[in-house]
């Protein structure tokens, strides 16, 4: 099976990567939106949080919007998932070329060879 | 050496001692009454008593300026002279910072909003106040002057009940001018060393503010509600 760039921990966190899940199929959700198609039992405020998160991180997007005599978030994703999957290998591949230089580039040379 | 010897004449002198130490005396009086009854114009006369000695005996080592000989004189009149021309407009500046420019600052970079939920709650207290926006998912809500600010993670996590009592608390800040109060404690904390050892009255304003939602309502559930959730984040 194809192991998706969302499983990896490192990256995000479970509750991260179920937000995401949740925001690309679906487009544009609030918060309470999204707690309601959730399948684990969390708190609205710590999807709030995560969203909020995301929103730090740059993944994802949100606008103001008025309802009911108040105001909310509603988030959307800011790349798509082959887009996002493509900018985290493209973000891990130069921070491994930094960290260790010529010997990464040479590792990643005999491994696509091999391929 | 005239400087200091000017300096030990005018504290040795047993009238003007006596007025030093009723002066500091009337303002650890001001600042205890402030601590009792909350009204900032107390810690105002406290600072007025507890500054008027040091200007006294700064404005005597002055006057002896024709009389200075020596480095060490130099310096000690320096000092004296760097404290009279610089604490009043630091003094100055300070007050028009907190009551002037950074509330103004706080308006701009928050959007003002008319809900449905606040202004029922401004007429049912009576209350005249603006509601502003903060762009920010975290649990933020407070009042300065007759403004009162919440996050849009207020509206998104609380309820309709828990956020009338949010605002109601602000309300009773805007109705007490806790922020005025509040600046006042500060700014004399910053210019008085004797206010350094009053504790502020926080505390008992957020108390009385909370009771206030809980009577309005009629329950103080909804206060607990959002004070719990503000405490989870």
């Amino acid at each position: 099976m194809k192991e998706k760039v969302t499983d990896f921990e490192s990256l995000l966190s479970p509750l991260e990567r179920d937000v995401l899940c949740v925001l690309w199929p679906n487009r544009q959700l609030r918060v309470r939106e999204i707690h309601g198609k959730l399948k684990r039992k969390v708190a609205v405020s710590s999807v709030a949080v995560i969203c909020d998160r995301l929103h730090d991180k740059g993944i994802v997007a949100r606008k103001m919007e008025t309802a009911r005599g108040g105001v909310r978030y509603v988030y959307y994703p800011a790349q798509d998932e082959q887009t996002f999957e493509r900018t985290v290998i493209e973000k891990t591949v130069n921070k491994l070329i930094d960290a260790f230089g010529q010997t990464a580039v040479s590792y990643f040379n005999d491994r696509f060879m091999k391929r | 050496m005239a400087v200091l010897q000017n300096a030990g004449a005018f504290i040795i002198d047993p009238a003007r001692m006596l007025v030093i130490v009723a002066s500091i005396l009337v303002s650890v009086g001001f600042l205890m009454a402030w601590k009792k009854y909350d009204k900032p114009w107390l810690v105002y006369a406290h600072l007025v008593f507890v500054l008027s000695p040091l200007f006294s005996v700064l404005l005597s080592v002055n006057c002896s300026l024709g009389m200075v000989q020596g480095l060490m004189a130099w310096c000690s009149l320096a000092l004296a002279k760097a404290v009279l021309f610089v604490l009043p407009p630091m003094m100055a500046l300070s007050f028009v910072a907190g009551t002037v420019v950074i509330p103004k600052l706080y308006r701009r970079s928050a959007k003002r909003f008319v809900s449905s939920i606040f202004s029922r709650v401004c007429k049912k207290t009576g209350v005249a106040a603006e509601l502003f926006i903060i762009d920010s998912a975290r649990l933020v809500a407070y009042a300065t002057g007759k403004s009162v600010f919440i996050s849009v993670g207020m509206f998104e996590q609380l309820s309709s009940k828990e956020l009338e009592a949010v605002f109601l608390h602000e309300l009773y800040h805007v109705c007490a001018r806790s922020s005025w109060n509040k600046f006042s404690g500060a700014f004399v904390r910053m210019f008085s060393p004797v206010a350094w050892f009053a504790k502020g009255n926080v505390d008992v304003e957020e108390q009385k503010a909370d009771a206030f939602a809980a009577q309005v309502q009629g329950t103080a559930r909804f206060v607990k509600g959002a004070q719990e959730k503000m405490r989870r984040e």
